[in-house]
Order: structure tokens, then sequence, then C-alpha cells
């Protein structure tokens, strides 16, 4: 059985949209334009008593008709909507100054009182950045947004508008919030800088299919930038979006300086700039900072007995994260990376046991370098709590990873848990054929606005031929469509099976894909390592499976990036149907490395060594890889150790060249003839060295540890921790790196569940520095007696140690080893 | 206001410790490269207002705004001020993505992308200083010291009072957390007291609260250059 999901989803599929009119009906579907209002902020600053920084929003408490006066002022420039002062009334902003409720209430009468036709309550952001970046989680953003839409529902706005976002997590909480608390129609726009991206990088395609996906009943951009400027961006969104675009640009760049602001755009030059993108299909218009009335006015004349143009763009498969869009278009494929799996991988299952995933993230990285378009993620682990843990590693992947990602599970809470707070619009992997599955999956990809991959199998099975594969992926599409969710947001996966269960499957499945491309005209996405279960040289096979597939038509591959016979196979693809124009890719990559597998044919005479380059700082009893440690030159090490290794043990390259190199490294800092950046050179080149050593020989046994190592609950600093933490892992300690902003309880938590005997430590700011005394504290608390603690960090010293309770202060890495050494041993 | 500015190299060495202009073969390379993506990545903004200050027995309040600016060390330094100039700059989130992505890099590379950054914000932040003493110049006013938040003894709660003054989330997308740490974190906030004559900067380690324990300024390093 499924678990049962926690959300509104329910309440989100029966939403009723609540339209004031028939002609807000007729803006919202894109046949009449809607005029907006223009500045608030900048006309109250002239008209009332408002201070630089003071809160607008309590104007609408205390001087109401200066805000009224402001709305009127719009409505007779001609002005359909106007926008409530309700832009920073959320809790966290008014910091107890004011109920949001009364905000509103107050905003929303003042707006009345000017006999706008429409009242817009307003949303802007919080005001604080979301993690991964700041400190707010989405879910705290979420219900600080569901209030002010709460209260702007209960004050009888006539309708949403989330504005100014530069987050698209951000945009994505508060539209969340307006479609799970509201009937009424959200419109959402963000802003967007010179460089074309948002102030936090989200691209405007990006923006536009993500909020679309949501559901929004309007879209678009404001503030930030001039009209002249802004229109670039507006013409990616048109291309990709067939929501109404709305365009409230500034009055240009705005000025500080001085003490006056100032915007260069007068009415006359910003109506000719916003006419362009009328123009080009903008079809909900008005004014951000520094425009007035008179703008207004000249946007009133400019639409007066028109109507928005219509518009048309192709319905393309796309994925998104906020800084990229993966496109589906004609023949070209895109590369799915499935190496986040944990199964038949120990590795990571214990990485995602002890939530350490740092070595997951590199995964993902890695398959980014090697040429994956999206990321499979998934986390399915009877043991784990996958609905926490797959929404973690999601986030975790985000921070640092920009491609699209690919949610794996058929766990339906974990999908949700996962898809709510993913920034961008995601690929749920999967759905299948049978009657729960499509019932509990499809109303979460259409609530979240989310591709889905759908799994030809129902409650029969896997069905044997091609023909039985196409009617489920039917059914499939047509129950998606049922749900809202358009076809090019669904993609069929034929099922692969094992070639050496069933032979003649194998035609089939590829058959299958050929049939679903051409009859449903939907996208294909096969797991293709499936193919090869059970039979010698997997690679061989899933790479020649793989070419099959291609030929089908095959739009997304699920495979191993880094694999060479996949990768290989992938390039000449590539060429064949011409993603790669010229072929200029695979030229410079093949031609002049010619065929990789002439060493698999037999030859008759034995390859000539390659010859090793001369030592540069050799020096008489130590050896060139203690040499190139001391010189931190890591790109020879790995063969240097393979080398080695093939006269001498692991332990022996281990103990008596890297440590001895490292301790001489050491001394050379302590000396003062070596600085930071040296000894971290030094320490990467040895760390390549320890690498080389366990690729050769498997694991290599830690022999000391664990130590824990973690940046102190509210400091964000943590390269100082990293450094030790690299020194330490190379002088054979085991790290368990709890990462920066730590809590004092998941520190304890980790130092008990370790049995470690040490922990570091580490807080740059003077304001964190409580931290650090109390989760020493803590440690005392609940950690057995023998545990000691060593601090560091740049505003730290021997005193201040002591004043916190630790037991040793670490001035530097090399200070830390020499700890980590009297303690653990 | 968006700036051009260069990494100060020398900054960015005194950084890292190092003494010297140079730090050998391999690693100079590196420190370029990190000097040359900091600066790609960067996008420098600064905003900075004037404002009248009025003081009384242990508060300064910047006329015009609601934060205020309490506290010994806060009085001691714009005593005697006929304003303040409010400074925010930032190296903007592209750096703090860069950052993020880091995990890419090597260890030795973040650091020195993160002192390179440091240095950068540095020299807009020098660059906002000579704008502000210029405009005091034309108001027949001299510009002091600058006051970082969190160093110079200026407690760091100021903060959030100083970037809603500045209205700093919306112009410079500049906010704080409730530790004070900067979000993007290139970035700073300072104050700059305006006075009738000129004013000695009394601003540097010896008038610090933190002076006794401060491993930097045993190391010869200032928080504030």
């Amino acid at each position: 059985m499924y678990p049962v999901t926690e959300h509104t989803i329910e309440v989100a599929a029966s939403r009723q949209l609540r339209v004031k009119d028939e002609c807000l009906a007729r803006v919202l579907a894109g046949e009449e334009f809607l005029l907006f209002d223009g500045a608030m902020g900048t006309m109250l600053q002239r008209s009332s008593s408002l201070k630089a920084g003071e809160l607008p929003e309590l104007l609408c408490l205390t001087e109401p008709d200066a805000v009224t006066a402001v709305h009127r002022a719009y409505v007779e420039a001609g002005s359909m909507a106007v926008t409530t002062n309700t832009f920073g009334a959320n809790a966290r902003k008014l910091g107890g100054k004011a109920r949001v409720q009364d905000i509103f209430d107050a905003a929303i009468g003042c707006a009345r009182q000017s006999g706008a036709r429409y009242v817009a309550a307003d949303i802007g952001p919080l005001g604080a950045l979301l993690e991964p970046m700041g400190t707010l989680s989405f879910s705290d953003a979420y219900d600080l947004f569901a209030e002010q839409v709460r209260a702007a529902d209960t004050a009888g706005a006539d309708l949403i508008i989330i504005e100014t976002m530069t987050d698209l997590l951000e945009a994505k909480a508060a539209v969340l919030a307006a479609k799970e608390n509201s009937a009424l129609p959200v419109f959402a726009t963000m802003t967007f800088e010179e460089s074309g991206k948002s102030f936090l990088g989200a691209a405007p395609d990006a923006v536009a299919r993500t909020l679309e996906a949501l559901s929004v009943d309007a879209l678009g951009i404001n503030c930030s930038l001039g009209p002249t400027t802004l229109r670039p961006i507006l013409q990616q969104m048109l291309e990709v979006t067939s929501c109404p675009v709305i365009v409230q640009a500034n009055a240009g760049l705005p000025q500080v300086v001085g003490g006056v602001t100032t915007y260069p755009v007068g009415p006359e030059e910003y109506c000719a700039a916003v006419s362009q993108m009328i123009k080009d299909g903008a079809g909900i218009v008005g004014g951000c900072c520094g425009t007035s009335p008179d703008h207004i006015r000249g946007l009133a004349r400019l639409i007066a007995g028109d109507k928005p143009r219509k518009r048309s763009h192709r319905r393309l498969t796309s994925l998104t994260s906020a800084r990229e869009c993966v496109e589906l278009d004609g023949n070209g494929f895109a590369v799915v990376g499935e190496r986040i799996n944990p199964t038949g991988r120990p590795d990571l299952k214990d990485a995602l046991l002890d939530e350490e995933y740092d070595d997951i993230v590199d995964e993902a990285l890695s398959q980014v370098q090697a040429g994956a378009a999206l990321l499979d993620v998934n986390a399915s682990l009877p043991e784990l709590d996958e609905p926490e843990v797959l929404a973690e590693l999601v986030k975790q992947i985000q921070e640092v990873c920009s491609v699209p990602l690919q949610i794996d599970s058929d766990n339906p809470a974990a999908l949700e848990a996962a898809v709510r707070s993913y920034n961008g619009k995601p690929l749920i992997n999967s759905v299948n054929g049978t009657k729960e599955s499509l019932e509990a999956i499809l109303p979460l990809a259409r609530h979240y606005g989310c591709a889905v991959i759908g799994l030809t199998l129902d409650e029969r099975g896997v069905p044997s031929t091609a023909r039985e594969r196409l009617e489920i992926a039917r059914k499939i599409v047509e129950a998606a469509s049922a749900y809202g969710i358009p076809r090019e947001d669904v993609i069929i996966d034929c099922v692969v099976t094992s070639a050496a269960t069933d032979q003649h499957a194998v035609s089939e499945i590829l058959q299958a894909v050929f049939l679903v491309k051409r009859e449903l005209g939907v996208k294909t996405a096969l797991g293709i390592s499936n193919i090869s279960f059970g039979l010698p040289a997997r690679k061989l096979v899933n790479a020649t499976f793989l070419s099959a597939a291609l030929a089908c038509g095959l739009d997304l591959p699920i495979v191993d990036p880094q694999d060479a016979r996949c990768k290989e196979v992938l390039d000449t693809w590539r060429v064949f149907n011409a993603q790669d124009a010229g072929a200029h890719v695979f030229v410079g990559a093949h031609a002049a490395g010619g065929d990789s597998h002439t060493a698999l044919a037999p030859c008759d005479e034995p390859a000539e060594a390659p010859s090793s380059p001369a030592p540069s700082r050799e020096t008489a009893g130590t050896s060139r890889l203690h040499a190139l440690v001391v010189e931190g030159n890591k790109h020879p090490v790995a063969d240097e150790v393979a080398a080695l290794l093939e006269f001498v043990d692991a332990m022996e390259v281990v103990n008596g060249h890297l440590i001895p190199a490292l301790d001489e490294v050491g001394e050379l800092f302590e000396s003062g003839r070596y600085f930071l950046p040296q000894l971290i050179a030094s320490a990467e080149a040895a760390k390549e060295g320890f690498e080389a050593v366990r690729s050769a020989v498997g694991s290599l046994e830690h022999m000391r540890g664990p130590i824990v190592l973690a940046t102190v609950r509210g400091d964000i600093h943590d390269i100082g921790k990293n450094i030790v933490a690299m020194l330490l892992e190379n002088y054979g300690y085991r790290i368990i790196d709890l990462g920066r902003d730590v809590d004092p309880q998941a520190v304890v938590d980790a130092v008990n569940a370790s049995d470690a005997k040490l922990v570091g430590l580490s807080a740059l700011m003077t304001t964190t520095m409580e931290s650090m005394k109390l989760t020493i504290d803590e440690i005392r608390s609940q950690c057995p007696q023998g545990v000691k603690v060593m601090v560091g960090g740049a505003v730290l010293n021997e005193e201040y140690a002591q004043m916190v309770g630790a037991d040793y202060y670490a001035k530097d890495a090399m200070e830390s080893a020499r700890i980590a050494s009297e303690v653990c041993g | 206001m968006t700036s051009a500015c260069k990494v100060d190299r020398a900054l960015v060495l005194h950084l890292l410790g190092c003494t010297g202009a140079s730090l050998g073969s391999g690693l100079d390379e590196r420190l370029d490269a990190a000097v040359e993506r900091c600066e790609r990545i960067a996008q420098p903004k600064s905003a900075w207002r004037l404002f009248k200050t009025r003081a009384s027995r242990d508060c300064i309040e910047v006329v015009g705004t609601s934060p205020a600016l309490a506290g010994s060390r806060a009085c001691e330094q714009l005593a005697g001020s006929r304003g303040v100039a409010l400074l925010a700059c930032t190296l903007g989130d592209a750096f703090d993505r860069e950052q993020g992505d880091a995990a890419q890099l090597a260890v030795l590379d973040q650091l020195m992308l993160d002192a390179a950054a440091s240095s950068l914000v540095q020299v807009l932040a020098r660059s906002c200083r000579a704008e502000i003493a210029r405009a005091a110049t034309t108001r027949g006013l001299f510009a002091g010291a600058f006051l970082e938040p969190g160093c110079s003894g200026i407690p760091l709660d100021v903060q959030p009072g100083l970037l809603r003054a500045l209205d700093a989330q919306r112009v410079l997308g500049v906010s704080c957390t409730a530790y004070g740490n900067m979000v993007p974190s290139k970035s700073l906030t300072a104050i700059v007291g305006l006075f009738d004559e000129e004013h000695a900067d009394n601003s540097g380690c010896e008038n610090c609260s933190f002076s006794t324990y401060c491993e930097l300024k045993k190391r010869g390093v200032s928080c504030t250059q």
C-alpha cells in the first residue's frame, strides 16, 4: 500500500478558480489587456511621512488616506488593477509591529476606496534568503506566505500577485502557498539583472516553464531593469509559455547617490519601450519602481481599444533546475546519469545511512562533467526514512549541481517531499499503468508541476510484446491528460528486462520505443543497464543495446555517463543525429586518439612503456613521490604511486613515502618557509597519492579516528574546516565532516554514533562563538567523558579556547594534526 | 552603482598569510587563475546614502531612518559627527554560487578564490569610501574612518537596520542572517562618520573590543584592511 501523503493535494486538485468577472476571465485567457498601476514606495516617500528603512506597509494603518491617494491617482490614470501596499507585509518583516491580517484588511480597504476594478494583493520577497544560500527553510517560507495569502483572501482581494522575486524557489513557496490556501488567480513575477538572470541565477526560460507548470495564471517580469533591457528577457519567456505574460518594469535603474534616488526613464520613453513588448505578446502591463501615474496614463492610451497579440509556441518536453533547462527537441537525446542509486552500491548505501552527502554530490558533479544532462536521484532503502532522505539529497545536489533532476521513487510520500521543495520543474520517475500508481502519482505531478516517466507495466506485470507495452503507454498518457498533465510532460519507459532471461524481449522493447514515439508522439526513456544483468562483459552489452535504442529514437537514455563505451556510443550518435553540429566535438575528442579498443586486440610486440619525466626536485634519500608531495605537484602522483606499487606494498607507499613527505611539509610550514597555499598544495598532492593507493589495492584501512568536524551553528564559513579535514584525512584519520552551520545536537549525535574521541569545531564570526560554547557544553553533558574538543578559527586564540571550555586550541591545520595524534594516536 | 574593479593581488597574498609577492612556480599560476575567476564571476554593486545624525548620551540616532547606533563604541567613533554615510556593497550571488560549485574545486583553489573575493570586496568598499569623501567635501565636511559592523568595535546587530535604511535587499539583493552573516557572503556594510574637521582614524585594532584575543592582530593582519 502507498503511504498517505501529508499535503493538500486534495484541496488543490479540486481547486476551482474564483475569478471576479468575465473581463478578468478574458485576461486570463489572453484575450484582454490588463493594466496595472505603477510604483507605490517612491510615491509614498513623496506624499507621506515615510522614512528610509521604515516599513511602508504600516502606513495602511497610520496614514490610510495617503495610501488611498496613491491608488486613486493610478485609477484616474487608467489602471484597472491596483496593487495593495503589502509588499513586505509578512510576519518576519513586520516583526510584531502589526498583525499580518490587520495590514491586509487595511491595505485592501485603501485599494477598494480608490474605485479600482481589481484589487491585487501584493506579496513580495520575505527579506531573507532560503536555504541553501540563506538560512530560511522552504517550509518556514511557505508558512509566512500562507499567512499572507489567507489574510488577503479573507480581506477580499481579487487576485494574488507575487512579485520582485529573485529566487525561483522562494517564488515556488509563495505560489504553492497561494494555490493551497486560496482559490484566487495567482500572478507571479521575478526580477532579472543585466546578466539576463535573476539575482540568484534563475534563467528566464526556466522561470517561465517552472511557474507555468505550477499553474500560475499569469507570469512575467517586474522591477530591476528599465523596459528596454527587459525586452530580450521577456522574449525568452514568451517563447516557452502559453500563460499571459506580465511586464512591470522600473523606470530605468535606480541611482542612489548622495541620498537621492532617481529613475531616468520618463513616461514617453517608457511607453515606447513597452509598446514593443506588447507587440511581442505581453498582455498584462504596468510599472514598478520610479514609474508614476503619467507612465500609466501613457500605457492606457497604448492599449485602448486593442487586444493582446495571439501567441503560439511549440510545446516541447522540458525539465528545469532554476538555472538550466533541458529541452527535448526533434531527434536530440539527453543523457540521464543513473549512478545516484543505492541499489547494488554499498558505498552509496553507507553514505545515505550516515547522512554523509559529500561523496554523493561529487558523484553528481562527475556525471555532469561526463556529459549527463539530467541526474536520476534515488534513495530507496528499507532502513531509511525515504521522504526525509530523498528531499535532503535533492537539496544537497541542487546546491552544487545545476542540471535538472529526475526524482526516482515509487513511494508517493518520498516523491512529494522531494518535488515540493525542488527548485525548478523536475521529472518524476515514475508512475506505472496500475490504477493505484496512476491515482497516487499523477496528482502529485500535476500539483507540483512535474513531468513524469510512465513505465509500461500494470497489474499483470511487464508485457511481453511491443503492442502490449504501447497500450499501457496509451493508458498512462490518457490518464495524465485527465489530470491536466500535457502530453509533452509524459515520457514513456518501455521497461528494459535482461537479455539473459529473455532474448526475444530485446527486439520487443526496441520496437515498443519506436511505436510509442510514432503512435503517441511522446518522448521515451530507457534504463539501459538492465539489459545486461546476468551476462558477462556488461559494458559491451549495454553499449550495444544503447546504440540500437538510439536508432529507434530513444530520447532519454538512463546510463552511467562515465562508462567509456557508452560515452563513445553517445558521442557517435550525436554526430548521426546532428546534435554535434559539424561533428566538432567528436573530431576534437577522437581525431588524435584513434580507437580506444585497439588495446584489446592481440599484438605481437609488447607495448613500449611510457618514459617518466625527470624528477624536478628529487633529493638524495627521498623518492620522487616524496618530492612531488613536498612540491605540491599533484598531477604525476598517481602514476608515481602505480610505479612504486609494482615493487613495494601499499603500506610502504603510505608510511615510507607519503607520510614522511607530509611531515617535511609540516616542518617547512612551522619554520615559516612554507605558507598556507604551499601546505595545502602538498596536502592535495598527498591526497592524490592516498587515492591512487586505495584504487590499486581496494579500501585502505583507516588506522585512526574517527574525528568529528563541524563549523558551528550560525556560521557559514567552512574553508578552514575543509583544510583541516583534508590534512587529517591524509594523516590516516577517518573524518566525519558535518559541514557548516551545524546544530549542537547534531554534533553530539555524531560523536555518540561514531564513538569519536575528538571533535573539531570551527567558527569565523565573533557572533557565532557563543554557538561554539553551547556546542561544547552539550558535548560535555551528553557525550562520554573522554571526548576531547579542539577549536579553531580566525578570531580565536588559546584564551578564548579555554573560556569556551575547549581542551585544545588549534591555531592552524598542522596543529590539528598534532592534537589528533595526541588524542587518537 | 556598479563598479568595475580589480582584485588587489598584494592583499590576497596578505590574506593568505604569505609574505613576499610570489608563491613560487605552479602556485602563482593557480593564484592568477583564482583572481581571473573571481573578477569574471563577481558582480560588484554598491549603494550609499548620507544621513544626518543626532547624538544623545548613549546613542547616535541616524535621522530619517529607523535604526539607531547604540553602544559606547559606536558613540565614541561618531562623537561630534554631523552625519554619516551608510554603505553596503556586494560581489553578488554569482560568486557564492561559484563557491557552491566549489565542491569541484580543489581546497587550495577554494581558498584562493575566497581570498581573492575578500580582496575584491575591500577594493569595492575603498572605491565607495572615496566617493563618499568627495560627496562630503562638496558639503564642506570630512569623511571619517571606515567602520564595519563586526569590526572596529561596531556591533554586528546594527547590520539589519543599516541594510533596511539602504533598501539593500531590493537594490543590491543583500540581507543578513540572524547571526549577522551577510548573504551573499562577499558583502559588507560600513558606516563613515562625516565631520566638520579632519577626524583622527581611531577604528584600528587598538580600539577594537576584541583586541585582547584577536589572532589576526597577533599576525599583523587587521580585519579592517
